[in-house]
């Protein structure tokens, strides 16, 4: 135990937590720029590193833009990352009511949270259930993002057909160029810049971003209530009483996510969302700013951190595009994660394990400490403020893929995302429609090849049917309660 | 607000109707898996039964007050269909004229619309500078992104 | 009042700052690279520094010995006044940072600044239509991927590779055959045998359906003669996992993607078809030993295309600047740490690779049934 703090106690590794931790939690919250990103851009720096050191700027950055993301999700309606668009839906309902400073104070106990469960569970039984990812294929995946759609109903808010509506709609949407199973170009018009597909960073910074500046735009010198850093920057006693089992549940669900390879902190944070809803004792206070709306989403897309870390360490399986930078960046070197890991290079995976824990705790002093200054973007005026978002969304959408069409998507999606909230439909189901879409029908198909044909490979294999059931469960259940309510209405 | 969402579920109708038409001519599955048309066409069955659901309950819906006076084309709009109009300007012109130049204008322009503040006169002006130069770094310094730099920078 | 506000600006501005100072000696640029391109930065570090390195030093020495005949010394009379290459692949990916590394030494050589822009998306698409209708006055040049290879076969991509011109390729991986390791068979002649007695039943994963791994998977079987279904992936590393994991019986990809799988008993690798032994795999027989060294043509490649029409002497100017770059310590130094094998090979060889490979390409899409013609 000694030996793992003092080889994290040095000032240099620490310092690289901390540079990674800081960096992460402003690419977080900078619309357009994503935590995949910020790991991609450093890891050449991490070349001339340590494996220690740049192994932990790396988890700095990933933890801390996790976090980042609720900073502006909170504060301006704009998920910074695509993991805090579960976010929205409650924290800025506390902006509006001038509580800015109870909501980050929550997003930021909840992050750091998540994350430390997700650490531990890493350290404890890492090696044990590295396996779990091994056995999740097509028929698996397709079952989580089966699920994961079937939460559309539960985030549609009081409109549940506009939401369904809406979801199915961002499905179609995301179907949109070259199919993954028989190369075929599907709905792109004949335009090379719709054959992979729409992009998705400009379309959510049109939806959630733009949008939000045209309807700010028409109360624009109204001026929201003034919103006061709170005086003890974290949770109140009552509201701690309330987010700690959320934060628990929600820690161990993002854990579970984060191992599965290809889901990560935006599934997670919707499916922990959802799940808080489902079994709360007021789902309909939901949507309209309670304190677990923010720590469900938040502590499970930082539990995917660790959980991510899981196959990675131990089999050498990325989970993400973030772990696949660290892949590289580890064996960079000469370190080949799997099982030799843990037994020739004992020291470099307890520092990762410390570090890890550590880049948790700076995510919470950071969090904490700039709370006041997050909570004065606040209380500059919008006017002053529209303007300036208004550019980062362009230059954002721009600098993704160097492509000028994307920005013009992005002005699209913001128009169409300004109609959407005028006629009372919500935006939340189509962003999880488009995150999800792809995958359920890519893996749907890609199961019908492997079993040559038969359904019967989603039900005989035992995750993917467990999924499948509760799936149908959940999208059956406000179906039936919403024919009820309506006929009980009419009656 | 009705008369919105009415407007929006046709729409849906009519590019699920778009979607489907044009799946019909997608090629078969081969291998036992369905076809690329298969989901999209269950997706488009799915938004016009929900499309046309929505048009019946909204009949007789009742909606409370606040939510029944949005409007789209009202004097209270004007600003919004303005502001859309000087962004998608702002963003033609990155490409023509250039990031730095344009953004600067662009975000002058807004603050001198949006009477941007009127304690300080100074801030209106130097604001943009400072923002445009420090995305300027960001991006092209340490992002390396080549910003649009058009016939203007 | 307006103090506070300032402070706040101020301090907004500071971080803003502090974050950039953090970081501004990236080398690479990076805008958010998709997930395609972080897979891809994986998959090339994939393989451990040692991977190869006989074969580099050798190459490297070969490199030196052919720079010792010629002069290279950097010439100040490069036809056009800037250089800008266009690079498909997304920023931050494979490709990209090494393109990005080579074009350092590549203006030291040609005298004139060299911009990389990535022009990411569409499958590669996007970045070759755009590369294929710039001015041919040697200007501006694109990075050649094995993905242009089939993009004409199986989308409506209206350039191919006859549009552009080859200069040279800098740098290529083959492929390698995998199974499971619990599979009953342990050669890859008890493995065809097994396909033969089981026709149709044999599930093949490839890294994407029309990429260069699903057409060798293709031909492989072709030779063989045996029917195995293709399951295509979302990239390499997914198909490895399916593999590693007993959901399909083999996969198809480049050993840099197997690697870590192989070594903690997951896979066992039955083929390389490289034309040499793998150093990193050194008993693994060559495909050339069983007749399979017609797959050795689906090569995924990384070299340097012009636009077609682009004079002979700008052409040879670049490919002298690319071997100048080959043959500095610091660039050898940079491959061999991250894994990327340095096959150099000439405008003649590169262009007979491209040939070859675009045949497979076409009888490949047409009896896969992926053809869009």
């Amino acid at each position: 135990m000694g030996a793992i703090l003092t080889s994290v106690l040095q000032p240099a590794v620490l310092l690289c937590t901390l540079a990674g931790v800081v960096m992460g939690i402003s690419f977080g919250a900078m619309p357009g720029l994503t935590s995949t990103m910020g790991v991609c851009l450093l890891m050449p720096l991490t070349f001339s590193m340590g494996p220690a050191e740049g192994m932990l700027m790396l988890i700095g950055i990933f933890c801390g833009a996790l976090y980042g993301g609720s900073i502006t999700a909170i504060l301006i309606n704009t998920p910074g990352t695509p993991s805090a668009a579960a976010t929205v839906l409650d924290g800025y309902p506390f902006t509006l009511r001038g509580e800015a400073g109870r909501a980050l104070g929550i997003s930021t106990l909840a992050s750091f949270g998540g994350g430390i469960i997700s650490g531990t569970v890493m350290i404890l039984i890492a090696q044990k259930i590295a396996m779990v990812s091994l056995s999740f294929n097509a028929p698996e995946s397709f079952a989580l993002a089966f699920f994961g759609l079937s939460i559309i109903a539960g985030i549609s808010g009081k409109n549940l057909v506009k939401g369904l509506m809406a979801g199915c709609m961002g499905i179609m949407l995301s179907l949109i160029g070259i199919d993954n199973i028989t190369a075929f170009t599907r709905y792109s018009f004949g335009s090379i810049y719709l054959m992979n597909g729409l992009s998705f960073i400009p379309v959510l910074v049109g939806l959630f971003a733009l949008s939000q500046c045209f309807i700010t735009c028409e109360d624009l010198f109204t001026e929201r209530p003034p919103a006061k850093a709170t005086k003890n920057p974290l949770p109140s006693k009552a509201d701690l009483k309330i987010i700690i089992p959320t934060i628990i549940r929600g820690g161990l669900t993002g854990t579970f996510i984060g191992i599965i390879p290809g889901a990560g902190g935006d599934i997670s944070a919707f499916i922990s969302y959802d799940m808080e809803r489902r079994f709360s004792k007021h789902p309909e206070k939901f949507g309209t700013g309670v304190p677990e709306g923010i720590a469900a989403p938040e502590s499970s897309n930082n539990g995917t951190t660790g959980g991510a870390l899981i196959p990675l360490l131990a089999l050498g399986i990325p989970g993400d595009a973030n772990t696949a930078v660290m892949l590289g960046a580890l064996q960079m070197h000469n370190l080949t994660p799997g099982p030799q890991l843990f037994m020739l290079h004992v020291d470099t995976v307890r520092t990762v394990f410390a570090g890890f824990i550590v880049a948790n705790i700076f995510v919470l002093i950071l969090g904490l400490a700039a709370q006041p200054l997050f909570v004065k973007i606040v209380s500059i005026p919008k006017r002053v403020l529209i303007p300036v978002i208004l550019v980062l969304c362009s230059i954002g959408s721009f600098a993704i893929n160097n492509n000028y069409y994307d920005v013009l998507l992005m002005f699209i999606s913001g128009i169409i995302g300004y109609l959407l909230t005028k006629g009372g439909y919500p935006l939340s189901p189509i962003v999880l429609a488009l995150i999800l879409g792809q995958m359920c029908e890519g893996n749907l198909r890609r199961s019908l090849v492997l079993s040559q044909g038969s359904y019967s490979i989603l039900f005989t294999r035992p995750i993917s049917c467990a999924f499948i059931v509760i799936a149908l469960c959940s999208l059956a259940w406000p179906i039936v309660k919403g024919i009820r309510r309506y006929t009980k209405k009419t009656e | 607000m009705k008369k919105i969402a009415n407007v929006i579920a046709c729409i849906f109708i009519a590019i699920s109707v778009l979607f489907f038409v044009m799946s019909l001519s997608f090629p078969a599955g081969s291998n036992g898996a369905v076809g690329p048309g298969y989901f999209p066409r269950i997706m488009c069955v799915i938004v016009i039964f929900l499309s046309v659901l929505e048009l019946i309950i909204s009949r007789n819906e009742v909606i409370p007050e606040e939510l029944a006076k949005v409007t789209l084309f009202q004097k209270e709009n004007l600003r919004v269909w303005i502001t859309m109009a000087i962004t998608l300007i702002y963003i033609i012109c990155i490409k023509q004229i250039g990031f730095i130049v344009s953004s600067i204008v662009f975000m002058l322009g807004t603050n001198l619309y949006f009477k941007v503040p009127e304690k300080s006169k100074v801030l209106t002006v130097v604001l943009p500078f400072i923002v445009v130069a420090v995305l300027y770094f960001i991006f092209h310094n340490l992002l390396h992104v080549n910003l649009p730099k058009g016939i203007l920078f | 009042m307006k103090n506070r506000k300032w402070m706040t600006l101020a301090l907004a501005a500071g971080m803003l700052g502090l974050t950039a100072c953090g970081s501004s000696s990236s080398s690479t640029s990076t805008t958010a690279a998709a997930t395609e391109a972080a897979t891809e930065a994986a998959a090339e570090t994939e393989a451990a520094a040692d991977t190869e390195a006989a074969a580099d030093t050798e190459e490297a020495e070969a490199t030196e010995a052919a720079a010792a005949d010629e002069d290279l010394t950097p010439i100040d009379n490069y036809p056009a006044s800037t250089l800008q290459i266009t690079c498909p692949p997304a920023a931050g990916g494979g490709t990209d940072v090494l393109i990005r590394e080579l074009a350092i030494y590549m203006e030291d050589y040609l005298n004139v600044p060299i911009t990389v822009v990535n022009k990411s998306g569409g499958g590669c698409a996007i970045g070759y239509a755009a590369g294929a209708t710039d001015p041919t006055d040697g200007s501006c040049i694109t990075v050649g991927v094995a993905e242009l290879m089939g993009l004409p076969y199986t989308t409506d991509f209206e350039y191919s590779y006859h549009d552009f011109e080859p200069i040279c390729n800098f740098n290529a991986c083959y492929g390698t055959v995998c199974v499971p390791a619990d599979a009953p068979y342990d050669t890859i002649e008890d493995f065809v045998t097994y396909m033969k007695d089981n026709p149709g039943q044999v599930r093949w994963a490839n890294s994407g359906i029309g990429g260069p791994w699903h057409l060798m998977a293709g031909k492989f079987a072709q030779i063989a003669d045996v029917n195995i279904v293709h399951v295509p992936y979302d990239g390499g590393g997914p198909a490895a996992i399916a593999c590693a994991g007993g959901n399909v019986e083999a996969v198809d990809c480049s050993d840099a993607e197997v690697k870590t799988y192989v070594e903690s008993g997951l896979l066992k690798m039955l083929l390389t078809f490289s034309p040499e032994t793998l150093s990193s795999f050194p008993d693994v027989p060559l495909a050339s030993e069983y007749g399979y060294e017609a797959c050795s043509d689906v090569v995924v490649f990384r070299g340097l295309l012009a636009p077609a029409g682009m004079s002979q002497e700008a052409k040879d100017m670049i490919d002298a600047s690319v071997r100048y770059a080959l043959a500095q310590p610091e660039v050898q130094e940079f491959m061999a740490t991250n894994a990327y094998t340095s096959n150099y090979m000439d405008e003649t060889e590169f262009g007979a690779l491209l040939d070859s490979m675009d045949q497979i390409c076409a009888d490949m899409s047409e009896e896969l049934g992926i053809s869009n013609n």
